[in-house]
């Protein structure tokens, strides 16, 4: 009798780690992922915080590991089809994808992820340079488990051939480090999310942030 | 009235010290650590600055020359948070083709990635118009970017806080398309 209770105990002691998913875990190592973001890589700006990320955002994964369902987000890649980007960046690594909602709202989401600084043009200089009217200024996104990630905000509008209205654009961005050292040599991955503007310029924040939220749950200062 | 147990006796001893350490405790502690004093930001960043038309000019003079050094840190603490940039876009009556960088951050954005890759190797902003009002001043200047000359085409807009005064916006290509 004494014998089956030192049983019963030491199985449920023990049980979390000999069968995880009971004790609603998956079977993976639990390693927290964490990265620098940034609005810039040139320098520090005031805005530098560490996150706790759900994938990895480094160079020495590839980006595409980067899941294809989030939430209620599907993507599907998208492939950069202008090889003249490509020439022009010469990325280590380029992800550029589709994601839809069931709302039928589209997000893309675009990584450049490269170890010089080459591949890293500020989003507002190309649509400066393709003829977009835009405004900028940078929007916090308050993550679930804590803190808030910041990134540039770029309102851009342009009337395409053929179109009587603007193409509105809302683009949010940010840079990540795998350190804090921020070496060049580590490797930098730009993180670039684009969409219509849907509603009113802070509804479009939620859509973003929504996305974010996905991806990055928890933001601190850096070295705590 | 009952003489007091030995046991009474010891908690009253234990609360009596207890007291006096907490007595003296409140008494000795340090005060808690000063924190460092915060860097000084906008004119007070700056050297003989003595009234507010010298800090107005020293403002000006000090944005030139950090766009020139490259310096992004006391570039930015010139500048209040909510600053904003305004490309005018040499239509100055017409609002809707401006271009706007509004807040801290896409203005030190707009400095790195826009203004410091044409290297500029003077600034200087003259001609200087200044309208002072009580804690804000505007003043219209004609900037010289090298040999670029903006004749009476930008129009700094300075705030005045804590005796300090700071860049609050600056509008710039106003003057007549060439």
């Amino acid at each position: 009798m004494v014998g089956a209770l030192l049983l019963v105990g030491v199985f449920v002691a023990y049980s979390p780690q000999f069968a995880p998913a009971l004790w609603g875990r998956t079977a993976e190592t639990e390693t927290t992922l964490s990265y620098i973001v940034d609005l810039d890589y040139w320098q520090r700006t005031q805005r530098e915080v560490q996150v706790n990320a759900a994938a990895r955002f480094d160079l020495n994964a590839s980006l595409k590991d980067i899941p294809l369902t989030l939430g209620d987000w599907q993507g599907e890649e998208m492939g950069e089809t202008n090889q003249e980007v490509i020439i022009l960046l010469n990325p280590e690594q380029y992800v550029q994808r589709l994601y839809r909602n069931s709302q039928g709202q589209y997000m893309w989401l675009s990584m450049i992820g490269g170890r010089s600084s080459q591949p890293f043009h500020a989003p507002d200089i190309c649509y400066d340079a393709d003829g977009w009217q835009y405004n900028l200024s940078s929007r916090a996104i308050p993550l679930e488990d804590g803190g808030e990630v910041h990134g540039l905000w770029m309102e851009a509008n342009k009337v395409l051939p053929g179109d009587e209205t603007p193409t509105e654009h809302i683009v949010f961005y940010f840079y990540l480090f795998p350190n804090q050292a921020r070496e060049l040599k580590d490797g930098i991955v730009l993180f670039k999310l684009t969409s219509a503007r849907y509603g009113t310029p802070e509804e479009t924040l939620e859509l973003h942030a929504d996305f974010v939220r996905h991806l990055f749950k928890r933001a601190y200062a850096p070295g705590v | 009235m009952s003489a007091l147990r030995p046991i009474h006796l010891l908690h009253w001893s234990v609360l009596l010290t207890l007291v006096g350490l907490l007595a003296a405790c409140g008494s000795t502690a340090p005060a808690a650590p000063t924190p460092p004093p915060a860097p000084l930001t906008g004119s007070c960043s700056l050297p003989n600055v003595t009234d507010d038309a010298g800090a107005i000019r020293a403002l000006l003079t000090a944005e030139g020359e950090f766009v020139v050094q490259q310096n992004i840190a006391p570039l930015i603490a010139l500048w209040v948070d909510e600053g904003r940039v305004v490309d005018a876009k040499n239509t100055p009556d017409v609002a809707d083709d401006d271009q706007i960088w509004d807040g801290i951050d896409a203005i030190r954005h707009r400095y790195v990635r826009i203004v410091f890759p044409g290297a500029p190797a003077a600034v200087d902003h003259s001609d200087e118009e200044v309208t002072l009002d009580g804690d804000r001043a505007v003043v219209q200047t004609t900037t010289t970017i090298g040999t670029e000359i903006s004749k009476a085409g930008d129009r700094w807009e300075m705030v005045k806080r804590d005796g300090c005064w700071y860049l609050a916006s600056l509008t710039y290509n106003l003057e007549a398309a060439p």
